[in-house]
């Protein structure tokens, strides 16, 4: 797949922190299994460019870094809560930010192109009726 | 050779979509500009995903300085009240003596505010909430409140028609409402203005003000394109990031040293009740009750009941991989409320070096005591609703965003005269919740509405 705004690099990282923030559970496919990264354009599109050129970094480097690193780093970002200081507020902008791009593309209702499972929307029991005249 | 418009007005949300409608009215020419896109019911986003992406300044969210808070607020033409409930509540004597007190400002007493409440509830639809329209999020919030002997009330909502009765669920207006019932300033003021020859500048922000003679150019960006506007008079109504930004990037703050000060957000705190049962929050009207006790109002807080779509409840709780699933697949059986928190208007707004806006808002002792008072008190109610375990939100919000440019006597402590006029500028005019002198722990919205008729009358009358 491909990105306006996210490289190649930051693709994968992305599919690799997705997988370990939600991973498969039963019939809940994983992050990258659902493939919503395919309309991750839509999700970030507006964002503002110094947003994502930090974003095209940070994920860069998640896609090599080995998998009980990225669960270390998620951990951080989860604890980053309860602390002080510049880092923790780092790693807490981080931590929404990247749960915001990875929760829209996930819950969105927006498979991709590949896959045939259940939507997370429909295992959760999300559906809305909109009565438009 | 720029065009000179007799009024332009920067932004389209509460205070910009009133001015606008009322200056047109009166025959005057007036631009509205507006840095989000201009949206209609058939073309508002269809999914949470993209509404958040589409409607908000950031893409979505944007932070505090420590990212201990988040900030929402519209980009689109209509302002936040394409993207917010609706809710309309009058101020109390509290929050208008407090008022009156820190400004010096005669005008802010109930009976001088009356009037203007009673025109914008007389233009806009109004509805007021019934047992029937609640959903069992809304039951169990009350039925918690009435074991324990706390006071509510129905919910007072700028709504028209929602087709409740036909099955409507009005969670997905918050990505704008595709029935034009919410009574935004899209479809009750600007539709109007525009009928009476307003027009609309969208997708155009405006990066600084200049004055000119007895008038001022504005510097924009209209996709990717330099453009500049030039007016007789200026009302700043972008909202109090927008305006304070703007007016702090135009130099606005060498001469009012109250500038970008004395901010306040109403912080709001998030609590889930996890049930038994089906609750299905995001079904139906699904905001209609808040707490109205007034031992909550002396302390400083108040529990409004709540719900949100998938991406923001998922976002809202502090785990992933199995915490993550295990919590949304409970999403059908969660119940939502908050401690919305009357704090103290000890924030700044300020520019970095590249201009950007940053956000200085710590939680003050008082801040802190008001929300951990709540927050028990709203643990209590959900337990005796039947919740099985109550899980803690660590995120707060900022929703109501109030100050910096805020309204008084003493050009020292304020940056607008009761004339909404700022200290020592002729023809520049503020008509937006930054002028606010403190935050009330009120929805604002409506006297937002009031203050911006008050400012319309004068303006008009002049």
């Amino acid at each position: 797949m491909q990105s306006n705004y996210l490289k190649p690099a930051a693709l994968k990282g992305l599919n690799r922190i997705g997988d370990v923030l939600i991973p498969r559970s039963g019939d809940l496919p994983s992050f990258s299994e659902f493939g919503g990264i395919e309309h991750i354009d839509d999700v970030i599109a507006y964002a503002p460019k110094e947003d994502i050129a930090i974003l095209n970094l940070v994920l860069k480097i998640f896609s090599f870094l080995p998998q009980r690193t990225l669960r270390w780093a998620a951990d951080q970002m989860v604890g980053a809560w309860y602390k002080d200081g510049a880092l923790a507020a780092l790693l807490r902008e981080l931590n929404i930010g990247l749960k915001g791009i990875l929760f829209s593309c996930y819950y969105s209702g927006k498979a991709g192109s590949r896959y045939a499972g259940k939507n997370p929307l429909d295992v959760i029991g999300y559906s809305v009726n909109r009565v438009e005249d | 050779m720029t065009p000179k418009h007799e009024y332009i007005i920067v932004g389209s949300g509460v205070g910009g979509g009133v001015v606008s409608y009322n200056l047109t009215q009166a025959g005057a020419d007036c631009l509205l500009i507006e840095a989000g896109r201009y949206f209609t019911k058939e073309t508002f986003p269809r999914n949470e995903a993209d509404a958040s992406a589409q409607l908000y300044w950031g893409g979505g969210l944007e932070f505090s300085q420590d990212a201990r808070m988040a900030f929402l607020r519209g980009k689109v033409v209509g302002g936040s009240t394409i993207v917010n409930q609706g809710l309309l509540d009058r101020f109390d004597e509290i929050a208008l003596d407090d008022w009156r007190a820190e400004s010096g400002v005669d005008f802010f007493t109930l009976e001088a505010m009356n009037p203007y409440y009673d025109r914008i509830e007389d233009f806009l639809a109004v509805h007021i909430f019934e047992e029937q329209e609640c959903n069992r999020n809304a039951q169990l919030f009350v039925k918690g409140c009435e074991t324990l002997g706390y006071e509510w009330h129905f919910l007072h909502r700028a709504q028209s028609d929602c087709a409740f009765e036909r099955g409507n669920d009005c969670i997905a207006c918050l990505g704008g409402c595709h029935r034009d019932s919410k009574q935004s300033t899209l479809i009750t003021y600007i539709r109007q203005a525009e009928k009476l020859g307003l027009t609309v500048q969208a997708e155009t922000i405006v990066e600084r003000v200049e004055p000119l003679g007895e008038g001022f150019r504005l510097y924009a960006t209209s996709n990717g394109q330099r453009k500049e506007f030039e007016c007789r008079n200026l009302i700043l109504a972008g909202g109090t990031f927008g305006t304070n930004q703007l007016m702090l990037r135009s130099g606005f703050g060498i001469n009012l040293p109250a500038l970008g000060k004395y901010f306040s957000t109403h912080p709001q705190f998030m609590y889930f009740g996890i049930y038994d049962e089906e609750i299905n929050a995001h079904k139906g009207m699904f905001q209609t009750v808040a707490s109205k006790d007034s031992r909550f109002r002396q302390r400083g807080f108040k529990l409004e009941n709540v719900f949100a779509g998938p991406v923001s409840i998922a976002l809202l709780f502090n785990g992933y991989g199995v915490d993550h699933e295990e919590f949304m697949r409970d999403y059908t059986r969660i119940t939502c409320a908050e401690v919305a928190v009357r704090d103290e208007n000890a924030g700044e707004l300020v520019l970095n070096k590249k201009g950007k806006l940053i956000i200085e808002k710590l939680l003050t002792d008082q801040d802190r005591l008001r929300m951990q008072d709540g927050a028990g008190v709203l643990k209590e109610i959900l337990a005796a609703s039947g919740a099985k375990r109550v899980v803690e939100s660590p995120y707060f919000f900022g929703l109501h965003m109030m100050g910096g440019c805020r309204m008084g006597t003493d050009p020292q402590s304020s940056v607008v005269n009761p004339e909404f006029k700022v200290h020592g500028y002729k023809n520049l005019y503020i008509g937006d919740a930054s002028l606010f002198p403190n935050a009330p722990g009120i929805n604002p919205s409506l006297t937002i509405f009031a203050l911006a008729q008050r400012l319309s009358d004068q303006l008009v009358g002049s």
